[in-house]
């Protein structure tokens, strides 16, 4: 009984290493897979602009720019409309049947296949984005940085939202009450007491939903009409590095450019980790 | 004096009815897609469902009809693997970490779930497709099993260990009381009180990756045919509604709207049953 039991522990054990391993093994396969191209290219695959697979050019500028600039647009776009979801559902109509309703509602949101999303997105609201690009006399694409950047900012906000709920509903109940019964009134409580006491919770909700921005993959291929340039204008086609990856890896044949998207896959997986890092030391800091 | 105060009262109550009327139209107008959503799917994805939908498999581009049978089988075939391949391991990683708390190897397991967790999808599908698919020399439902597998890994852990958290502490201590031994009492005693609880963590992980189509795209790669063993590729369903989208095929169109419905439908109705079943305990 003894031995099973030993045997049993070391199962556990063994069991557990998996994840670590998983991820050491993971960055260890994208570092050593991106070697050949880094050979080539050196340190001008972190800032240059140019990607050519012809000329054999491999610089990951713009697609590292256009994912921060997609995610933090989108978080930007996205942040009035998960607070007022914050505050309505975890304040204002706290505890009632409406508030779960939402809750549930917004929840919803983040299980639609980011696929439905996108195919969404090219049949219904590429045709508006066109209109009104017709209306300002601008080139109508319909796909581009904006329409790419609308579509993530909706597909975030459950993220922040759920998040800020819980931290608002955290707030003590003698602090709010204090302040209602000096005569505030619940906007003054909000601002003056449930946002002071929330932000560092709220700045971490937003923080994992640019994590999540940062990975968007299928939606945003679909609709950021997946051209190498910096983009030149807020309606201007452009590229991030989870599209790249997933529009040209299946038909890299060189070594380099296999190796280069590699490289890319690798840059991804780094401020991913680091960005949701951050974001949960900071809700930890708040709750501890 | 009085009046002046009067005045000052009547602007704050102002600003406060402002302030509710934005942040109930923000809230409405954040669910507006959401409905319009389901209702494009609703309306498009039923004209495109009949029998023929669900049992033959995709016609060619530019035809008429055709189904998606192959991507439902690839779609079940993939993420039940996947479910095989993953649980075990995250159920025994999760009881290591609720039995040795404090020990700093938990902590580093911990800390490598929620890593795991934000490791984009299609970054999953490329180092599957290095650790996998290369050596292979082909494209698999193994592959894609296996990138589905990774992406639960770290969801069951973290529900396990919160589920036999939540055990109290007698239990387990009557259980060595008696003089069963460690492998008895977890396997008599805590998994099968949190059996309900795991279930559930694993149903939330199923029904996350089943409408991911980033870590399919470079391991099961897609089959217009139906699959007939483990090495071979497959469609599932996300894969198939990306590429029928961006393709300028009405057909194809078509059958992205239908399978769309069904993939949704799917979800909605996992989510809710799970939701139901967790809060009733």
């Amino acid at each position: 009984m003894q031995v099973k039991d030993t045997f049993f522990r070391i199962i556990l054990l063994i069991a557990a290493c998996f994840a670590p391993v998983l991820i050491i093994g993971s960055l260890l396969t994208l570092s050593s897979g991106f070697i050949p191209a880094f050979n080539e290219t050196g340190l001008s695959f972190f800032w240059s602009a140019t990607w050519d697979p012809q000329t054999r050019e491999f610089g990951g500028v713009v697609f590292l720019v256009g994912t921060i600039a997609t995610s933090v647009l989108a978080l930007i776009l996205s942040f009035p409309f998960s607070i007022a979801i914050s505050i309505f559902t975890g304040e204002i109509i706290h505890g009632t049947r409406l508030a779960s309703i939402i809750a549930n509602l917004v929840e919803i949101i983040s299980a639609i296949p980011s696929v439905v999303i996108g195919l969404w997105a090219i049949f219904v609201f590429i045709p508006i984005m066109q209109q009104l690009q017709i209306l300002i006399g601008a080139i109508p694409y319909g796909t581009g940085f904006l329409t790419a950047t609308i579509v993530l900012a909706f597909m975030i906000i459950p993220f922040s939202a759920t998040l800020g709920r819980e931290v608002i509903t955290l707030v003590p109940t003698h602090i709010k009450e204090a302040a209602y019964a000096m005569g505030a009134t619940r906007f003054e409580v909000i601002r003056y007491v449930i946002l002071p006491y929330a932000r560092s919770g709220i700045i971490g909700g937003f923080l994992i939903s640019t994590a999540r921005a940062f990975g968007e993959t299928m939606a945003v291929t679909m609709l950021i009409g997946n051209v190498n340039h910096l983009p030149t204008h807020i309606l201007s086609p452009t590229n991030t590095m989870a599209s790249i990856i997933a529009n040209e890896f299946a038909e890299a044949t060189d070594n380099v450019y296999y190796a280069a998207l590699i490289g890319i896959g690798l840059l991804l997986l780094i401020s991913s980790i680091v960005l949701s890092y951050l974001a949960r030391r900071i809700i930890k800091h708040f709750i501890l | 004096m009085f009046a002046l105060q009067r005045n000052a009262t009547r602007y704050r109550i102002i600003k406060n009815h402002i302030f509710n009327g934005i942040v109930l139209f923000f809230t409405v107008l954040a669910l507006v897609p959401l409905f319009l959503i389901v209702y494009h799917v609703v309306k498009m994805g039923i004209p495109a469902i009949d029998w023929d939908f669900l049992t033959t498999t995709e016609a060619p581009p530019d035809t008429e009809g055709g189904g998606i049978v192959n991507s439902i089988v690839g779609t079940v075939a993939i993420t039940f693997l996947a479910t095989f391949i993953a649980t075990p391991f995250a159920i025994a990683a999760g009881t290591y970490i609720a039995f040795n708390r404090k020990k700093k190897l938990s902590e580093w397991v911990y800390l490598s779930c929620s890593a795991l967790q934000s490791i984009p999808a299609i970054v999953v599908g490329l180092i599957i497709y290095i650790w996998i698919v290369a050596p292979m020399g082909r494209f698999s439902i193994l592959a894609g099993s296996v990138a589905c597998a990774f992406m639960m890994f770290p969801i069951i852990i973290i529900s396990t260990v919160e589920v036999i958290s939540l055990i109290s502490n007698e239990v387990i201590e009557a259980a060595f009381a008696m003089g069963a031994s460690f492998f008895k009492t977890i396997m008599k005693v805590v998994l099968p009180i949190a059996t309900p609880g795991i279930a559930a963590g694993i149903i939330i992980a199923l029904a996350r990756v089943t409408g991911e189509a980033a870590p399919i795209l470079f391991t099961a790669f897609g089959n217009p045919f139906i699959p007939t063993t483990v090495t071979d590729p497959a469609s599932t369903l996300p894969l198939t509604i990306y590429k029928f989208a961006i393709s300028p095929y009405e057909n194809w169109q078509e059958t992205a709207w239908g399978a769309s419905f069904i993939l949704l439908l799917f979800i909605i109705v996992v989510n809710f049953t799970t939701k139901l079943l967790t809060k009733k305990r």
